[in-house]
């Protein structure tokens, strides 16, 4: 294990539990959380799930709670969006738009009228999980009332600003029976600051209901960032999510859904570009665990620099839960000769009727294509960022939200430092 | 215009080219015939400037420059064109964009203006009508999910928008039907004149009826073993390669 710096992080719990005074139930949870994190300390590589990611960084820096700063700069919030703010882990009312409604409803845990419990029984079974408990900073409990259809996304920004700043989340998105919602969480962070986010998603679609979930990580390029999403579905409840990875020195998500009841249907895409010396892990889990539920699986990752990838995908098939539908696929394009992916599929399958595809390439960009480009006058790094962003192209397919869609390729293609007329090749 | 001197090539030690002798003039059409595998593919490809050949001796000068002085772009820029043998598929890449950037770069490279995409799909339409492709082409992705005779004409298409110094046809007329195969001519011929120059690699006679080259070349193990006029491919048509290729043994 990790050892952490004790006296510190009791320091930082405390400040982060004189938060929560009016909710003693959590601050007891708290307490908890942070005992088991000094007892346990962070993972080292020789933990199996860990095994490609090292967050022995993560200690040589002694991160504090930080307030939320006075203003943001360098960000720009959409005007006429549905938004929640929070900056360096706290709610921000004055910047957050969304409003409570028939439909909607919000509440924080920082607010000290909080008269609903969230679920906080599986806080301490992971240690991203335990780590963010301990330290936790506020929370969102958002939810879709029944038969609710919204239409217009809401954005949740997450804002980091301070240096050698903490922030830790947890929130509980809620779609009640029949309701249907775009949900968009941005992480964003100034320059290239050195600071630690964690934050935990719990995801629950009630009967019938229909989410797309969006998650799209711009941290500073010098952040960590460790997440933990964990969504489950109920009968007949659809989840599309879709998950992009542009920022962070190190991120890691554990990505887990639970199919629980029939009907159940998720569908996973996932882009990850990491250039220089990023460490991006992301580690899904699909549990099937009743019969008729179906998933689709699509990550894509582009890997140039020293970058380093890790995509691990298990599918698990309970025993007796038959007529099921898995598909998992993960597509790399290794950039330079010094990047690295380890990629993974895991299949549990303990059922018959089931019928489960999975598949890994790691390529590089086609010479003949390089070739090609380039004999109809198109320079060699234009033609390499154009078919590079033809390889991710096919993610932004089934985004259905045109609005959301271009941002999002604006988003890669700068990733990619396409400049205005390469764009125009595409 | 093209001037190949005692052209020596090979690929991981293997010799391909030995000692090609060629000369094209402005205005010029030379046909290629010859066996699979005799190089005429690997000459093309010396020709646009692909990476991984060895030129062990020999010359190219082009315009009164070193060729391998060129990348690949420049050449494009300059004049060159390839329409390649098994054109590439390239998903994500859309047609209509790439060819404008083609144009495009090349007119920027020539300090000519650019076009916008207005006058570009004006300029494009025109084409296509007279390839007969359909419009839905430009909005594809190059080439992916193209018949074989689609991606040929798309070859086609780009020649026709970038109206090339120096055609070099890879065996564009292989794998058209009748009625492309006179279309593809008929292009061609309209980019034909005194200052314009084609290299046309090709297995069958029937092309050469729609485009009447000037020269006919026989190319036999990477060297070209005869040279005459259209009635040399008639001649070959009949008797196929097999003489030629002992006469060569012969006078050795
Ligand atoms: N990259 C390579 N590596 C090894 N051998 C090669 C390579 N490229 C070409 N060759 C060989 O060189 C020879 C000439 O190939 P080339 O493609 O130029 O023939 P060609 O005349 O165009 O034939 P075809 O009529 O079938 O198109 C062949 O034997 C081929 O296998
Ligand atoms: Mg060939």
């Amino acid at each position: 294990m990790i050892a952490l710096n004790e006296s510190h992080y009791r320091e930082q719990a405390h400040l982060a539990q004189a938060k929560q005074e009016s909710l003693p139930w959590l601050m007891t949870l708290q307490q908890e959380a942070l005992e088991q994190l000094l007892a346990q300390g962070l993972p080292n590589t020789r933990v199996e799930d860990w095994k490609y990611t090292n967050l022995k960084p993560l200690t040589k820096k002694l991160f504090t709670i930080q307030p939320a700063s006075e203003q943001l700069s360098n960000i720009t919030l959409p005007a006429n969006a549905q938004t929640l703010v929070f900056n360096n882990g706290h709610f921000q009312q004055s910047l957050s738009s969304l409003e409570n409604t028939k439909s909607i409803s919000y509440h924080v845990l920082s607010q000290d009228t909080l008269d609903i419990k969230p679920d906080f029984t599986h806080e301490l079974d992971d240690i991203v999980a335990t780590l963010n408990t301990a330290l936790l900073t506020d929370g969102l409990i958002l939810t879709i009332k029944e038969n609710s259809i919204i239409d217009t996304p809401i954005h949740i920004y997450h804002i980091n600003t301070a240096e050698q700043g903490m922030s830790h989340l947890n929130h509980h998105i809620i779609l009640e029976k029949n309701s249907e919602a775009t949900i968009v969480e941005h992480h964003l962070g100034d320059n290239d600051n050195n600071y630690l986010s964690t934050i935990i998603t719990n995801v629950h679609c009630f009967d019938n209901a229909k989410l797309k979930h969006y998650k799209i990580q711009c941290e500073s390029m010098q952040a960590y960032h460790l997440a933990s999403v964990r969504s489950r579905l109920r009968r007949d409840s659809q989840l599309q999510q879709f998950k992009f990875d542009f920022g962070s020195r190190l991120a890691r998500t554990n990505n887990s859904v639970s199919l629980e009841q029939t009907g159940a249907y998720c569908q996973l895409s996932g882009l990850y570009i990491t250039r220089k010396q990023q460490h991006i892990d992301n580690h899904t889990m699909i549990d099937h665990q009743v019969a008729n539920t179906n998933s689709d699986e699509f990550y894509k990752g582009i890997i140039d620099d020293r970058s380093r990838a890790v995509f691990n995908g298990s599918v698990i098939v309970r025993k007796d839960a038959q007529k099921i539908n898995a598909c998992q696929s993960n597509k790399n394009l290794l950039l330079s000769e010094h990047a690295e992916i380890d990629t993974k599929p895991q299949l549990e399958i303990y059922a018959d009727d089931v019928k489960c595809t999975h598949g890994a390439t790691v390529g590089q960009l086609d010479e003949d294509a390089l070739f090609f480009l380039s004999t109809r006058g198109i320079d060699k790094e234009t033609a390499r960022n154009v078919l590079t962003f033809g390889f991710a192209k096919d993610i932004l397919q089934s985004i259905s939200h045109e609005e959301l869609r271009l941002n999002l390729e604006q988003l890669i293609l700068a990733q990619l430092h396409l400049e205005h007329e390469q764009q125009e090749l595409l | 215009m093209l001037e190949i001197n005692d052209l020596h090539v090979s690929v991981e030690d293997k010799q391909i080219l030995n000692g090609i002798n060629l000369t094209v003039n402005p205005g010029e059409v030379h046909a290629i015939m010859g066996p699979n595998g005799s190089g005429k593919s690997t000459l093309s490809n010396v020709l646009a400037g692909r990476s991984g050949y060895d030129t062990t001796t020999g010359r190219i000068q082009y315009q009164q420059q070193d060729l391998f002085e060129l990348s690949p772009e420049e050449r494009a820029h300059q004049g060159i064109f390839l329409a390649f043998q098994y054109p590439v598929e390239i998903p994500g890449v859309n047609n209509i964009y790439l060819l404008k950037a083609a144009v495009n770069a090349k007119r920027k490279a020539n300090d000519e203006q650019e076009v916008d995409a207005y006058e570009f799909l004006e300029l494009a339409k025109d084409k296509i009508k007279k390839l007969g492709i359909d419009k839905s082409f430009l909005y594809r992705d190059v080439n992916a999910g193209f018949s074989g005779g689609e991606k040929k004409r798309n070859e086609i298409l780009q020649m026709m928008l970038l109206e090339p110094t120096l055609g070099i046809l890879d065996e564009t007329d292989s794998g058209l039907d009748i009625d492309a195969l006179k279309i593809v001519a008929g292009g061609v011929n309209q980019l034909r004149n005194k200052d314009r120059s084609f290299i046309l690699i090709t297995h069958y006679q029937r092309l050469l009826d729609y485009i009447k080259p000037d020269f006919v070349h026989v190319l036999a193990n990477g060297k070209i073993i005869k040279s005459g006029d259209y009635s040399l491919a008639l001649e070959l048509e009949k008797t196929g390669y097999g003489w030629i290729e002992k006469m060569e043994k012969v006078s050795q």
